[in-house]
C-alpha cells in the first residue's frame, strides 16, 4: 500500500470506525484530553432558541452555576410566565438569530435604539423584542422603566459571564424596514400587528450572520475580555418558512447555514468551541427515538444524550445516560428514566415562541 | 351584645338585628364593631348598625362558609357591607424578600434604584385569587337591599410597625421558629405598601363594578399627607385600624345607605 495522508489518520476520520460502530458523541468535539467544556467555577451564561434552555437545568444539577441576573422575588416565582422568558440569564426569551443577539446588546449598551421599540395594544404597551411577556407594561413610563431594568439586567449577565454558551436557531427572521431592527416573532403572531410597509422578511446568510456574531463576540469582550463561548447550532428544524421552498428544504438550508457559521467563527476566534448537538441529534447513527413523533421536537432521550457529552469531564464519577445507539432504548428505560423525570417537566413546559407561526400546534 | 349567633354558635351577631346595616366581612370589620360598642355611639346610633363577626374574638376573623351562610340568613332588606380582605400587601410584603422590588407609582425619595421593577399587571394578577370568593358570595346575597364592598385602611407609617415589633414578643418569636434574626428583617418602603395598597383599591373597586356592588374605599380623613394611616386612626398592632376609625367608617357607612339599591 502506498503512503497517503488517510495512513496517519485516527479512527474517528473514518465512517466505518466511529459512525457505523463504537459511536461515542464525545469524540465528536475539541480534544478528548480536554476534560470538559466548562469549570466548575464557571458563571454560565446561555441564549439562544429553544433549544438552549434545555441545557439550563443539566447544568443546575451538575453543580455549575447558572448565571440569573433577572430574577423574581420569592413571591412570585409561581405565576406564569409565557414561552420561557424567564428560563434564561435575563428574561430575554428565545433569541433565534445572531443579528437579534447582536442588537440586544448593542440596545444593552445605549449604543441601539430601535425605531419600533414598542406596541400599543389593548391598554397595554408591548415589547416587540419580547412580545409574549405575561405581564407587559401599562404604560409608556411603565415600559420604560421594566425595559432599562431588563437591558440592565442583560449587560450584567453579559459581562459576568466567564462561558457563553449560544444556540443558532434561525437564518429566517422579520425585521423592521426602517431600521433593520429584528423581531423573534413575525409581528402579528404572538402580539403587535403585521405591516408590510414597516416590517419584511429577512433569510440571513452565512456572511451576514458570521458577522452578526463575530461583532457580538468581538463587542462583548471589549467588556468581558475573558469571556469563553460554545456555540451549538439548534437540530430543531424550523416550524414553519416563509421562503416559497418547502419547510424541509428551507430548514435543511437554515440549519446549513448555520453550521458554516458555527465553524467558520469557532475556528478563526480564540476560545470560541463548537460543540455538535446538531450531528449528535440529526445524524445517520442518532436513533429514532431522538426526535418526538412530529420528527420536530427533540425528545427527552435526545436532549440527554446531548446533555451528557456537554458535560462529560465535570465529575469523575458520572456514568453516561445514554452511550452507544444500540443501547438507547434500554438504557432510557433502565438508567435515564429517574435522571430525566426531575427535568423532563421543565422542559416539556417550556414553550416555543417560534411555534406560534404555525396556528395548527 | 351579640344577640344572635350561627347554628354552631361560632358566629354572632352584634348589634340589633333588626338593624338597617349589616357589616360583616374579615379582620377589618373589627374597627367597626369596635366602635359601636363605644357608649357614644350606641346612645346616638340606636338599631342603625350590626356585625357579624366572630362569637369568641380570640378564635379569628370571620370566613368559613357557615359564617356567609349565616349573613345571608341577616342579609334580607339589609345594606350589606362586607369588609374584604385588606391585608394582601401586609401578608405578602411587610418585609423585603431578595431581590428587593419596586413599581412605577413608588415615590421617588423612597424609589430603590438597585430593586427590581415589577410589572403593575404580575402585582394585580398576584393579588388576583384574594378576590375570587366574592364572585361566589355576591350572588348569594341577592335579597339584601344593597351590598357595598369595603377594603382595609391604608398602610400604617414604618415607624409605627417598627415599634409593635420590637415591643411585641409575638413577632420576635415568629421570627425565632423561623430561625430569622430580627435584625435581618428590613421592613418594605411606605410608599411601596402605599403603593401595593393602591392596586388592591383598584382591584376592589373593580370587582365591586363587575359584581353590580357599591365600593367605600379608606375615607380621606383617616390618612396623612403621605397617603398613610394617620397615627390616631392605628391601633396597637401592625396592621388594623381602631375604633375612632371605625366610628369614621360608620358615617360613611350613612352616607351610602339607600344610596344605591343593589
Amino acid at each position: 500500500m502506498n503512503n497517503n495522508p488517510y495512513l496517519a489518520q485516527t479512527d474517528k476520520a473514518f465512517w466505518s470506525r466511529c459512525v457505523s460502530r463504537n459511536f461515542n458523541a464525545d469524540s465528536l468535539w475539541g480534544d478528548n484530553s480536554k476534560s470538559s467544556l466548562f469549570q466548575k467555577d464557571d458563571l454560565i451564561v446561555s441564549a439562544g432558541s429553544c433549544f438552549a434552555s434545555n441545557l439550563i437545568p443539566w447544568i443546575e444539577k451538575e453543580g455549575l452555576e447558572y448565571l440569573r441576573t433577572e430574577e423574581l422575588p420569592s413571591q412570585f416565582k409561581d405565576l406564569p410566565e409565557n414561552l420561557g422568558y424567564r428560563n434564561f440569564s435575563a428574561a430575554y426569551g428565545n433569541i433565534y438569530t445572531a443579528r437579534h443577539l447582536r442588537q440586544l446588546y448593542e440596545q444593552a449598551l445605549g449604543v441601539r435604539v430601535p425605531a419600533e421599540d414598542r406596541w400599543h395594544i389593548d391598554g397595554m404597551v408591548i415589547d416587540p423584542f419580547r412580545p409574549g411577556l405575561a405581564y407587559p407594561a401599562e404604560s409608556d413610563a411603565e415600559f420604560d422603566l421594566l425595559k432599562a431594568s431588563h437591558l440592565k439586567a442583560v449587560l450584567a449577565a453579559f459581562h459576568n459571564a466567564t462561558v457563553f454558551v449560544f444556540t443558532l436557531g434561525l437564518t429566517e427572521a422579520w425585521q423592521s424596514k426602517v431600521d433593520g431592527s429584528v423581531f423573534p416573532a413575525c409581528p402579528g403572531t404572538i402580539s403587535g400587528i403585521f405591516d408590510e410597509k414597516k416590517h419584511e422578511f429577512k433569510n440571513f446568510s452565512v456572511e451576514e450572520i458570521t458577522e452578526d456574531l463575530t461583532k457580538f463576540i468581538e463587542l462583548l469582550r471589549e467588556s468581558n475580555p475573558k469571556v469563553r463561548f460554545i456555540i451549538t447550532v439548534s437540530p430543531v428544524p424550523l416550524v414553519a418558512t416563509a421562503t416559497q421552498s418547502h419547510v424541509l428544504l428551507a430548514s435543511t438550508y437554515s440549519k446549513s447555514v448555520l453550521r458554516v457559521v458555527a465553524e467558520q467563527v469557532s475556528s478563526q476566534l480564540k476560545d470560541v468551541s463548537y460543540f455538535p448537538a446538531f450531528e449528535i441529534i440529526t445524524g445517520p447513527q442518532a436513533p429514532f427515538e431522538y426526535f418526538e413523533s412530529d420528527r420536530r421536537n427533540v425528545s427527552e432521550i435526545g436532549v440527554a444524550e446531548v446533555m451528557n457529552s456537554l458535560l462529560q469531564g465535570l465529575t469523575a464519577s458520572k456514568s453516561k445516560v445514554i452511550d452507544p445507539p444500540a443501547e438507547t432504548k434500554q438504557m432510557t428505560k433502565s438508567r435515564a428514566g429517574k435522571l430525566i423525570s426531575e427535568i423532563s417537566r421543565r422542559i416539556a413546559r417550556a414553550e416555543c415562541d417560534e411555534a406560534m407561526m404555525d396556528k395548527n400546534l | 351584645m351579640a344577640k344572635l349567633k350561627s347554628k354552631s354558635g361560632k358566629w354572632a351577631l352584634y348589634g340589633d338585628a333588626n338593624a338597617e346595616i349589616i357589616v360583616c366581612g374579615h379582620s377589618h370589620a373589627a374597627s367597626i364593631l369596635e366602635a359601636i360598642m363605644l357608649p357614644e355611639i350606641q346612645v346616638g346610633s340606636g338599631p342603625e348598625i350590626a356585625v357579624c363577626y366572630s362569637a369568641n374574638w380570640a378564635a379569628g376573623p370571620p370566613g368559613d362558609k357557615e359564617y356567609w351562610d349565616f349573613v345571608v340568613e341577616l342579609s334580607r332588606g339589609k345594606h350589606v357591607v362586607i369588609v374584604w380582605n385588606g391585608n394582601q400587601h401586609n401578608a405578602n410584603f411587610m418585609f423585603q424578600t431578595e431581590p428587593k422590588f419596586t413599581i412605577l407609582g413608588v415615590t421617588e425619595n423612597s424609589y430603590d434604584k438597585e430593586a427590581v421593577p415589577i410589572p403593575r399587571a404580575m402585582i394585580k394578577d398576584f393579588f388576583k385569587i384574594s378576590f375570587e370568593e366574592l364572585t361566589e358570595i355576591i350572588p348569594t346575597l341577592f335579597n339584601a337591599a344593597s351590598i357595598t364592598l369595603m377594603n382595609g385602611p391604608a398602610p400604617k407609617p414604618l415607624t409605627h410597625i417598627q415599634n409593635c415589633i420590637l415591643q411585641d414578643g409575638y413577632f420576635t418569636d415568629i421570627a425565632k421558629s423561623l430561625g430569622v434574626e430580627m435584625d435581618d428583617l428590613v421592613i418594605t418602603s411606605d410608599s411601596l405598601r402605599l403603593e401595593l395598597w393602591n392596586i388592591l383599591a383598584g382591584l376592589m373597586a373593580k370587582s365591586a363594578e363587575t359584581l353590580g356592588t357599591n365600593f367605600l374605599s379608606a375615607p380621606a380623613a383617616s390618612r396623612d399627607a403621605l397617603g398613610l394611616l394617620s397615627p390616631e386612626y392605628c391601633a396597637s398592632d401592625v396592621t388594623h385600624a381602631n375604633s375612632k376609625y371605625g366610628m369614621l367608617l360608620i358615617e360613611e357607612l350613612r352616607k351610602l345607605k339607600g344610596k344605591v339599591p343593589n
